[in-house]
């Protein structure tokens, strides 16, 4: 067990390195034009690029957990956050709220969230009472469903776009790319609440996780409540996952790979996977966050976009070694 | 130990198993036998909650299995096939076993960890601790699950074909070794196998299944070529082993 504590010590090491880099990268900080008023710097820091830094952190975490959890649930290695269809239900959210209602002030961008939040919730009933009752959970079943939510919004999506207008679909697509923007102090309270209750709540289930990944039937006969297991940990994960994604839009790819990673350096148990899959999703999101800040200054790529090519190529360099 | 009155199962609206009726005592090693399909594994599984009870009664220790929690049952009874494929390396899947006994946020105990190690002694898994599963023969991995069942620490195991697809060295291996651990720990063991003859050598008694029905359940003593004949509907010639003295049956 001496080597697993070595090496979360290194991730927490690399967590803290990247937590800074992603606060000092870009070219506001330190610029030669001046800005050297320590004021400014300060506050620069502390009201833009902590929370900024803090945000992705907590994202990047709650994707990557979830993610974990969820390959475990379905015994699919590359369920997601958004299998359920959490991501099809905050856009659409986020779609009807932009196409019908005018607002662009900064209560606009708390409604946005508060609509994309309501969204998500709305995927995440719609599976919850089709995979109660009989079905008792079962998870084809609930892939299922969440496929059929995802492609049902989808298509409310498209018809939406479609009878509104131009600028209302740019600002819709731009939302559903993903970005870590300036939060409120208020969100970022919210989502991090969310994040560490999820997280107690997430590593209590540790033992059942790792017996609910083999199958049905060790499970059962190691005495867990699978349907009961299951149900509470979809409401935990699916809380998790609409908060975040109400602030950030949905960031693909981090939910899959991060709990890869995670397990390759740290096994598939349960008790270190949560915690290793955490971290490791933290330090991605904040280094495509850094990257999307960068590397097209003065405009500001959106994280999805990185994440997401990043994430692909990084990937198959791992799955052709 | 296990009383059974009355028990139906039905699966997707086919009856699987009709009305049967049986009774275990502590200690007792019992070999279910019988057909493809006959039911032995629905039986095993009901028993463990894995499959739900349509109708009937099913009792473990005097208490309706309804009535236990998940972990409290598991604590009792326990269900083991062969493993499916996973990642986890050996010790790690045995330390799940010990699940009926962890509470949410407690670690192994120095306990759990012995009955772990002891479990793998048993089964000489030991010197594969460390490797995943999927690495392993399949001689490896049912021993691993043997040694799972171990540890959970039960009163009851139920096996289910715990030899199937070994060759005839490790198929005498895990026999004799759940033989063994049933008679040092005194646990009651019930095996579903199709391996006649050591069913025949180990068991105390035999249940015959047929279609959902109880054929016959007689001491493995009094088992004939006739009955084996009739479930199976091939010819069977009962002989006596020269080495053990015990009867063996062979297919004609």
């Amino acid at each position: 067990m001496r080597k697993f504590s070595n090496k979360f010590i290194l991730l927490i090491l690399l967590f803290l390195a990247f937590m800074f880099i992603n606060i000092i990268a870009g070219p506001d900080l330190f610029s030669p034009s001046g800005n050297s008023d320590s004021s400014i710097i300060r506050d620069i820091i502390f009201r833009i690029r902590l929370p900024r830094a803090l945000t992705a952190a907590i994202a990047g975490g709650t994707f990557a957990i979830c993610g974990a959890v969820f390959q475990s649930l379905f015994r699919n290695p590359i369920a997601s956050p958004f299998t359920l269809g959490t991501a099809g239900g905050a856009s659409f959210g986020v779609t009807v709220f932009i196409s019908f209602f005018s607002i662009t002030s900064f209560l606009g961008t708390f409604l946005t969230s508060f609509a994309a939040f309501l969204g998500a919730l709305l995927s995440v009933a719609i599976v919850y009472f089709a995979s109660s009752g009989r079905r008792s959970f079962n998870p084809n079943s609930m892939i299922l469903t969440g496929v059929v939510i995802n492609f049902f919004f989808s298509g409310l999506i498209l018809l939406v776009q479609y009878l509104t207008d131009q600028a209302s679909v740019v600002r819709i697509t731009r939302w559903t790319m993903g970005s870590i923007d300036l939060i409120s102090f208020n969100a970022l309270l919210f989502i991090s609440a969310v994040f560490i209750a999820g997280l107690i709540l997430l590593y209590y289930f540790r033992n059942d996780l790792n017996l609910l990944s083999i199958s049905d039937e060790i499970s059962v006969s190691r005495g867990v409540d699978i349907a009961g297991t299951r149900k509470k940990l979809f409401i935990i994960s699916s809380v998790m996952i609409s908060s975040v994604v109400s602030v950030t839009g949905p960031i693909g790819f981090i939910g899959i790979i991060a709990p890869h990673i995670a397990s390759f350096f740290f096994g598939k148990n349960y008790r270190r996977l949560l915690p290793a899959s955490v971290l490791t999703g933290s330090i991605i999101l904040l280094i495509c966050d850094a990257i999307s800040r960068t590397v097209l200054y003065p405009a500001e790529l959106p994280v999805g976009i990185i994440s997401a090519i990043a994430g692909a190529v990084f990937f198959s360099v791992v799955l052709t070694k | 130990m296990i009383k059974v009155t009355g028990l139906n199962i039905s699966l997707g609206g086919l009856e699987i198993i009709k009305g049967i009726t049986f009774n275990i005592v502590k200690g007792e090693y019992l070999s279910l036998i019988g057909p493809n399909g006959a039911g032995k594994s629905t039986i095993l599984k009901s028993l463990c909650k894995i499959v739900p009870v349509t109708s009937g009664s099913a009792q473990i220790l005097g208490r309706e299995i309804s009535g236990y929690t998940g972990k409290e049952l598991a604590s009792k009874i326990t269900y083991t096939s062969q493993l499916p494929s996973n990642e986890f390396t050996v010790k790690e899947l045995i330390m799940f076993s010990r699940y009926p006994y962890l509470s949410a946020f407690s670690s192994l105990t120095e306990e759990d960890r012995n009955k772990v190690e002891e479990s793998m002694k048993i089964t000489f898994t030991s010197e594969f601790a460390e490797r995943k599963l999927n690495e392993l023969s399949s001689g490896e991995r049912q021993r691993v699950a043997v040694a799972s069942a171990l540890a959970q620490e039960t009163d009851i195991i139920l096996f289910d074909e715990p030899a199937t697809h070994l060759d005839p060295y490790y198929d005498s291996q895990i026999s004799e070794l759940i033989y063994n651990v049933k008679k040092s720990r005194n646990i009651t063991v019930v095996n579903a196998t199709h391996n006649l003859n050591n069913a025949l050598k180990y068991s105390d008694r035999i249940m015959a299944l047929k279609n959902g029905r109880i054929v016959f359940t007689k001491n493995a003593n009094e088992v004939t070529s006739e009955d084996m004949g009739s479930l199976f509907g091939v010819g069977f010639v009962s002989m006596e082993n020269p080495v053990d003295k015990k009867r063996v049956m062979i297919k004609l």
